[in-house]
C-alpha cells in the first residue's frame, strides 16, 4: 500500500514538474485543464530526465532533494503569477449535453484505456526491447544512485544499442527511486499514462478545429487500434516517441494557424523530447523542420520574421538533442542494426547501392498497410481517401499534413536501405521486427489526416 | 455520410472482433493465469518456472558483482531476461563463470570446475585459480 502511495506521489510531483514547464512555455494562457495535465505528464517526465543527464555532466549525485530543488522555487511563483482558471457556465454545460452516440465513443476509449491498464499491470517487464535495452539500464541506474560516471564508456556497452537515448531507463529509474523499491511491475505504469496523454492531446487538438462528436470520433478510433494499444503496455520506448511527436506535430501545426509563438516553442520542446526518447525521433523532427520551412516560404512569403522562427524552433529542439548526440559520437556507442557512432554523408549515399531491396521493402509495407489484424481498417481507409481526395490532399493547410506523413512513410522506408547487411542476409528479418512498430509513430498523425479530409468531405456530420 | 457510417460501423465490427479473438486464442488464459499470481510467481510464469529456478540457484550462489558467461540451450529472450535479471553479476567475454543451462557433460573446460550443481545439465562452473 505504502508504495502505491509513493507511486501517486511520484507521478504527481512528476506532473507538477511537467506544469511548471509547460506554464513558463504558455505563461498566462490557459488550456483546458485535461490537456494541461496530460502535457505535465509527459514535459515532467522528459524534464525530469533531463535534470539527471545534467546532473551527470557536472557529477553531482540526482538525489530527491537536488532534482526538486529548482521547481519547489519555480512552483510558487508560476501560481501566483499564473491567471486563475475560469469555470464553465451551467448553460454551456447543458449545451454540451452528451448524446448516446457520444456515450458509446466514450465507453469505448475507456474500454481501451483500462485494457491498456490491465495489460500493464498484469505482468512485470518483460518484453524484448523493454528488459534488453531499457529496463536492465534502468536496474544500473537505480542500483548506484543515479548514473554512474563511468556508464557510458563502459557498462552501457555490456547490453545492447548503447547509442539509444536514455529517456526511458531515466524514467522508470525515477519511478524506483520514488517508490524505494525495485518494483518492475508497478514500473509499467508509465506507459498506459503515455497512452492517456496521446488520447488526451489528441482529442482537444481535433475539438478546437472540428468539435466534440468529431473529436470523439477519431479519438476513439485512435484508441481502438490494436497494435496502437498494444505498444501502450508492453515496455517500449516507441509509444513514448509517438506522444511527444505527436503533441510536437499538433502543437506545430497549432502554430500554423494562430502564429502563436509559444506554440512553436512547445512544439519544438516536444520535438526535442522525441530526439532524446529515440533516435527515430531525429527524422521526425527533420520532417518536421522541412515542413516549417516549406509553410515559412510559400505561407510566410519568405518573411525574414518567419525565418527566425524557424532558426529559434530548430535551437530549441537541438538545445534538448544534442548533447545526446555528442555522448554517443563521443564514446561511441552503438546501435546493432547500424553500427557505432553517428550518421555520415557516406552512410546516405549506400541507400543508392541497396535499390534491389525495394521490392521487399515495398512488399513488407503492404502487409502493414493491409493488416487489419494490427491496424483495423485505418490504413486502407487513408489510401482510400488518398486515392480519391489526390488533388485536395495537397492544396491549402492539408499539403504540410499530406508532406510530413509521406516524407516520414518515405522516410522510414529508406532506413532500410542504409542498413548494413552480412553477406546473404536477408533484410526481411530486420523489417519483420521492426516494421509495426515504427509505424506506431505516426499513427495518430495518419488518423489526424484522415479526419481533417474527413472535414473538408462533410463526412463529419453523422 | 452512408458511407461514413458504415465505414464506422465495420470499424466497430472489427474492433470487437478482434478483441474477442485475441481473448479466444490464448490472452484470456494468460490473464486467468496471472491474475492468480503474486508478482514473484508472476516473473516465474514469463520467465519460465524451471529457467527461474535455475536463476534464483544463481543468485544464490554467485558472489557479489561476479562476472559471468551463458552457456547451453537458450533461446535469445532468456538470454536477455537472464541478463536483465541477474545484474548487478555481469556478462562478460573473460568471466569468473559460467552459468550453463540444459547443458552437455562435455562444456565443462580444463580451466573451469564445477562449483555448484542445481540438477542434471543446469550447474555452475567456476574459473581455476592460476
Amino acid at each position: 500500500m505504502l508504495e502505491i502511495i509513493r507511486l501517486i506521489l511520484c507521478l504527481a510531483v512528476t506532473s507538477i514538474i511537467g506544469w511548471c514547464v509547460l506554464s513558463l512555455i504558455l505563461y498566462k494562457e490557459r488550456k483546458p485543464l485535461f490537456e494541461e495535465i496530460a502535457l505535465s505528464y509527459g514535459l515532467g517526465m522528459g524534464v525530469i530526465t533531463l535534470e539527471a543527464m545534467l546532473f551527470w555532466f557536472v557529477n553531482l549525485k540526482p538525489t530527491l532533494f537536488n532534482i526538486l530543488l529548482p521547481w519547489i522555487i519555480i512552483f510558487p511563483i508560476i501560481i501566483f503569477i499564473k491567471p486563475k482558471r475560469q469555470g464553465v457556465s451551467l448553460s454551456v454545460r447543458v449545451r454540451e449535453r452528451l448524446h448516446l452516440f457520444d456515450i458509446f465513443l466514450l465507453s469505448g476509449i475507456a474500454i481501451e484505456v483500462f485494457y491498456s491498464f490491465f495489460r500493464a499491470l498484469i505482468k512485470p517487464l518483460e518484453s524484448y526491447d523493454g528488459i534488453a535495452i531499457y529496463a536492465v539500464r534502468a536496474k544500473v541506474f537505480y542500483e548506484a544512485g543515479g548514473i554512474p560516471q563511468d556508464f557510458f564508456n563502459v557498462i552501457t556497452k555490456l547490453f545492447p544499442n548503447s547509442s539509444y537515448p536514455p529517456l526511458l531507463p531515466i524514467s522508470e529509474s525515477w519511478i524506483y527511486a520514488f517508490m524505494g523499491n525495485f518494483n518492475d511491475l508497478l514500473v509499467k505504469i508509465i506507459f498506459p499514462l503515455y497512452f492517456i496523454a496521446i488520447l488526451v492531446v489528441f482529442y482537444f487538438a481535433l475539438k478546437e478545429l472540428f468539435g466534440r462528436r468529431s473529436a470523439l470520433i477519431f479519438t476513439f478510433i485512435l484508441a481502438a487500434i490494436p497494435q496502437f494499444n498494444k505498444f501502450s503496455s508492453i515496455g517500449y520506448a516507441d509509444f513514448i516517441l509517438t506522444f511527444y511527436f505527436t503533441a510536437g506535430f499538433l502543437y506545430l501545426f497549432n502554430w500554423m494557424r494562430t502564429r502563436r509563438v509559444r506554440y512553436l516553442i512547445l512544439s519544438a520542446v516536444l520535438l526535442g523530447l522525441s530526439c532524446w526518447t529515440k533516435t527515430e525521433g531525429w527524422a521526425l523532427f527533420l520532417a518536421c523542420a522541412f515542413i516549417l520551412f516549406l509553410f515559412v516560404s510559400l505561407n510566410l512569403k519568405g518573411e525574414r520574421k518567419g525565418y527566425l522562427k524557424l532558426i529559434l524552433f530548430i535551437s530549441a529542439v537541438l538545445v534538448i538533442g544534442l548533447p545526446w548526440v555528442h555522448i554517443v559520437d563521443t564514446v561511441q556507442l552503438e546501435n546493432e542494426a547500424y553500427g557505432s557512432g553517428t550518421f555520415g554523408l557516406n552512410r546516405l549515399f549506400t541507400a543508392f547501392l541497396n535499390l534491389d531491396r525495394c521490392p521487399r521493402i515495398a512488399y513488407e509495407f503492404q502487409k502493414q498497410f493491409f493488416g487489419p489484424k494490427k491496424w483495423n481498417i485505418i490504413w486502407i481507409i487513408f489510401l482510400a481517401l488518398f486515392a480519391l481526395n489526390l488533388k485536395k490532399a495537397f492544396k491549402g493547410e492539408m499539403k504540410y499534413i499530406t508532406l510530413l506523413l509521406l516524407f516520414i512513410i518515405a522516410g522510414y522506408g529508406s532506413v532500410y536501405l542504409l542498413m548494413p547487411l552480412k553477406e546473404s542476409e536477408p533484410i526481411n528479418i530486420y523489417i519483420s521486427t521492426s516494421l509495426s512498430r515504427l509505424f506506431i509513430h505516426f499513427t495518430p498523425l495518419c488518423v489526424y489526416w484522415v479526419a481533417s479530409v474527413c472535414k473538408k468531405r462533410g463526412y463529419l456530420e453523422i | 455520410m452512408k458511407l461514413a457510417k458504415t465505414t464506422l460501423i465495420i470499424w466497430v465490427f472489427f474492433w470487437i472482433l478482434f478483441v474477442v479473438r485475441g481473448l479466444y486464442k490464448g490472452e484470456f488464459r494468460e490473464y486467468r493465469a496471472l491474475l492468480q499470481r503474486d508478482a514473484e510467481t508472476k516473473r516465474a510464469y514469463i520467465v519460465g518456472e524451471d529457467l527461474y529456478e535455475f536463476l534464483n540457484f544463481c543468485l544464490m550462489n554467485l558472489p557479489r558483482e561476479s562476472s559471468y558467461q551463458l552457456r547451453g540451450e537458450l533461446k535469445s529472450i532468456d538470454e536477455r531476461r537472464l541478463v536483465y535479471y541477474l545484474y548487478p553479476h555481469k556478462k562478460s567475454d573473460n568471466p569468473e563463470y559460467l552459468l550453463c543451462y540444459n547443458a552437455d557433460r562435455d562444456i565443462v573446460r580444463k580451466s573451469f570446475y564445477k562449483s555448484a550443481v542445481f540438477k542434471t545439465g543446469q550447474f555452475i562452473l567456476r574459473r581455476r585459480a592460476d
